[in-house]
């Protein structure tokens, strides 16, 4: 339909448009940023379906643009949602923390539209780095070592992907088409280890609630949106029909991470953490959606049941963007407004910041299915999706999770921190840039809460669920009579839910604490074994540059020393023993002495005489020896000659 | 936002808001039964939550059983709530919650 506009990846667009940022400053850089980012989806618009850009890497060949339906919706969110997030981010006016987003968002895109393993792993790589720069941007303490502890994981799961990829093309040939995993091979299992440490799947995930909260203000807001939907679209794109010998494992981790991250926000008191938490159970939804088609898939004639869960995977993604991206920047602007991020210090916010409460709401709103507000629309797809599998704890579970999501996100928090108690803060709504980003994100939850067809025919498979109705009136009912029983139960239980000013340990514990082990083990033991042997090298280059100034002396001075303690030991402190010693240090001190004898010509015979008797003796007696003989005639001869000594020392003649 | 704040700071609104919150709980309940008592026919297209009693395993819309009982959304979502709230907090106080500076330490 629009076959004459010539488009370029998305991705070029950002990360191009990245290194040009520091060429403009002020208001030309804002024009320029919120240029880049209307361009961008514009390009996403008028792409084709297709595969195209390729390029030549060696023996492989790189595809940039496989565009399909389930690429571009995710696409669509990830550009619409970097213009509100580019608004919200215009008053940095750090040039670097604006080309880590762009270069960030443009390597999201990289993977979206990636048609191989080699493209997904290198823009998967810079995402992280790109990412890690937002969190240490912040330039505290606390966001350096998360930012540290971000990377490492970050780290992990890309050597993790490299090393299932490489497995991944010995088994299948040398392809690196990126397709759908259908068998749990080595290889695809790295490749989805690797991709669920970026899903932040418990018990991998605890990367997410400890990094984000400490990035900058709107460092968070673009995190929010991309790494982990990255890792959603590449779920859905690869591991939607994967089992482990028939086992969806997908379907029951993402129902266990939808409930476990609403625990931990139940317990959390710093707001972006516990929203942060609220991204974990959320993914949730999106890993059990991708795990539903999954375990449909190994049915036979159960297409639509895939297709429809997928469907609600891409869907919620995208409104899961839109909502989460408005709950940081509300939490965002309330720590950039207050300075104030924990709920135990909040409260009575609605008087000095409406518009951000009414803009909070909406997210809130939004993300607990309120009907009207795009979650409802979105993730009841899954939750149908799991009914029409028939698989009723999935579908329990699910509902749980969604009871959760609104006690903490639409209760507690805008409870403790907009009303509540009143901690009598002076602070007011955020400037307009920002509330310009909020707006958009705000409108578009809105929206394809009210128009939700508006959604469903941008989805991978529009026909799965055309027939879909989520204003049915059961379903808004019943939706109903369960956020209205939360507040219910919320109201009851209030004092109860009360925050705390307390840290809630993660499976970071892990590695946070094992690195201090870690280092204990480097510090202590391993530091001083290092010592010792350095120690006792030295000693021995000691010993030998002492010997050989004088070795016949010093060699007397050793056999000295050893038969003085002989003697003492035999016959206890005696004044024969005591002169001997007396000899003995006036020896030592005088040492090396005069290495050169005066009778030299006698002392050489001798020696020579000795060597040459020991020689023959050597030669001679051995082939009639054992070894073990001649070891014991040595030990023999150095006792008797240690015993001769000692009575010299005795008789007084030591020396 | 002067009219909002002189509202919620009257205490007589705020009854009257629990009273609210108290006829929409009611209602909520009431409009469940009045969609399960409608004839199923003219929701079995279109409404996946109260659709008709029979379900067999490879239907589908294969409604749960326990989805056939009319305020079953009410009663979850409050015990869920309570189940929620109350075990998060035990196991928080039991086993993960910490100081904030044990890391630190």
């Amino acid at each position: 339909m629009t076959g004459d506009i010539m488009t370029v990846p998305p991705a070029a667009i950002f990360i191009v448009g990245a290194l040009l940022i520091p060429l403009f400053k002020g208001k030309l850089r804002q024009a320029y940023l919120l240029l880049i980012a209307v361009a961008a989806i514009l390009d996403v618009y008028f792409m084709q379906g297709g595969v195209y850009w390729l390029h030549p890497f060696m023996e492989y060949e790189l595809v940039f643009g496989r565009v399909d339906l389930l690429s571009k919706c995710f696409a669509y969110v990830f550009t619409i949602a970097a213009l509100a997030m580019t608004f919200y981010a215009l008053r940095v006016t750090e040039a670097g923390e604006h080309i880590a987003a762009f270069l960030y968002i443009g390597s999201a895109l990289g993977v979206v539209f990636a048609g191989d393993l080699i493209t997904v792993f290198v823009f998967w790589e810079v995402m992280a780095w790109a990412s890690v720069l937002l969190i240490w941007y912040r330039r505290t303490k606390a966001s350096v070592d998360a930012g540290f502890r971000y990377i490492l994981v970050h780290v992990v799961g890309g050597v993790l992907l490299l090393g299932g990829i490489i497995l991944y093309m010995q088994e299948s040939g040398g392809s690196i088409a990126f397709d759908a995993f259908d068998y749990a091979s080595p290889g695809a299992i790295l490749i989805l280890l690797g991709f669920i440490i970026n899903a932040a799947v418990p018990p991998l995930h605890a990367w997410l609630p400890d990094a984000y909260p400490e990035a900058t203000i709107t460092g968070a807001v673009f995190m929010t949106a991309f790494t982990t939907k990255t890792a959603v679209y590449v779920l859905a794109r690869g591991f939607a029909g994967f089992t482990i010998d028939g086992f969806a494992i997908l379907m029951w981790l993402g129902a266990i991470m939808a409930i476990y991250g609403v625990v931990y926000a139940i317990l959390e008191n710093n707001i972006r953490r516990l929203l942060a938490y609220h991204i974990v159970s959320q993914v949730g939804y999106m890993v059990c959606g991708v795990g539903i088609a999954a375990s449909a898939a190994s049915m036979t004639g159960t297409s639509i049941i895939s297709q429809t869960a997928i469907d609600g995977t891409a869907a919620h993604a995208f409104c899961h963007i839109l909502y989460k991206g408005l709950l940081f920047m509300s939490a965002g602007a309330i720590i950039y407004m207050t300075g104030k991020s924990k709920l135990t210090e909040l409260g009575g916010l609605y008087k000095v910041m409406p518009l951000t409460m009414i803009l909070y709401m909406i997210a809130a709103f939004s993300i607990s299915g309120v009907p009207l507000f795009n979650g409802f629309t979105s993730k009841s797809i899954i939750i149908h999706a799991a009914e029409m599998a028939g698989n009723a704890p999935i579908f329990l579970m699910l509902e749980i999770a969604a009871v959760g999501t609104f006690l903490s996100v639409g209760l507690k928090l805008p409870y403790f921190a907009f009303f509540g108690k009143d901690a009598g803060i002076q602070a007011k709504d955020p400037p307009t840039n920002m509330l310009i980003g909020m707006g958009i994100a705000a409108f578009l939850c809105i929206l394809l809460g009210v128009y939700p067809s508006l959604l469903y025919t941008i989805l991978p498979y529009p026909a799965a669920i055309a027939d879909y109705a989520p204003y049915a009136a059961g379903h808004v009912i019943g939706s109903l009579q369960l956020l209205l029983f939360t507040y219910a139960g919320f109201l009851v239980l209030k004092k109860k839910l009360q925050p705390e000013n307390t840290i809630s340990l993660d499976t970071d514990w892990f590695y946070r604490k094992g690195g201090v082990i870690f280092m204990w083990m480097v510090n202590n033991p391993l530091a001083r074994g290092t010592q010792w042997t350095i120690d006792a090298t030295l000693a021995v280059k000691d010993f030998a540059v002492w010997f050989s100034k004088n070795p016949v002396e010093a060699l007397g001075i050793i056999t000295d020393k050893l038969c003085l303690g002989v003697l003492s030991i035999s016959e206890g402190a005696t004044a024969s023993g005591k002169s001997a010693k007396a000899t003995l240090e006036s020896r030592m001190r005088a040492y090396p002495g005069e290495p050169v004898r005066r009778d030299p010509i006698g002392v050489s015979v001798l020696l020579g005489t000795i060597f040459l008797f020991a020689y023959l003796v050597i030669y001679v007696v051995p082939p009639h020896l054992s070894v073990y003989s001649m070891i014991g005639l040595f030990v023999v001869a150095v006792i008797a000659g240690i015993g001769v000594r000692v009575r010299e020392m005795m008789r007084g003649v030591g020396g | 936002m002067w009219f909002l704040e002189r509202w919620l700071e009257n205490k007589k609104t705020v009854k009257k808001l629990v009273y609210v919150l108290y006829a929409s709980l009611i209602i909520s309940c009431l409009l469940g039964f009045a969609i399960h008592l409608t004839p199923p026919a003219e929701h079995v297209t279109h409404d996946e939550h109260a659709a008709p009693a029979e379900h067999g395993e490879h239907e589908e819309h294969a409604p749960f059983v326990f989805e056939q009982i009319p305020i079953f959304s009410a009663i979850f979502g409050f015990i869920v709530c309570a189940l929620l709230g109350l075990g998060s907090k035990a196991y928080g106080h039991n086993i993960v919650m910490k100081e904030e500076d044990y890391y630190d330490r």
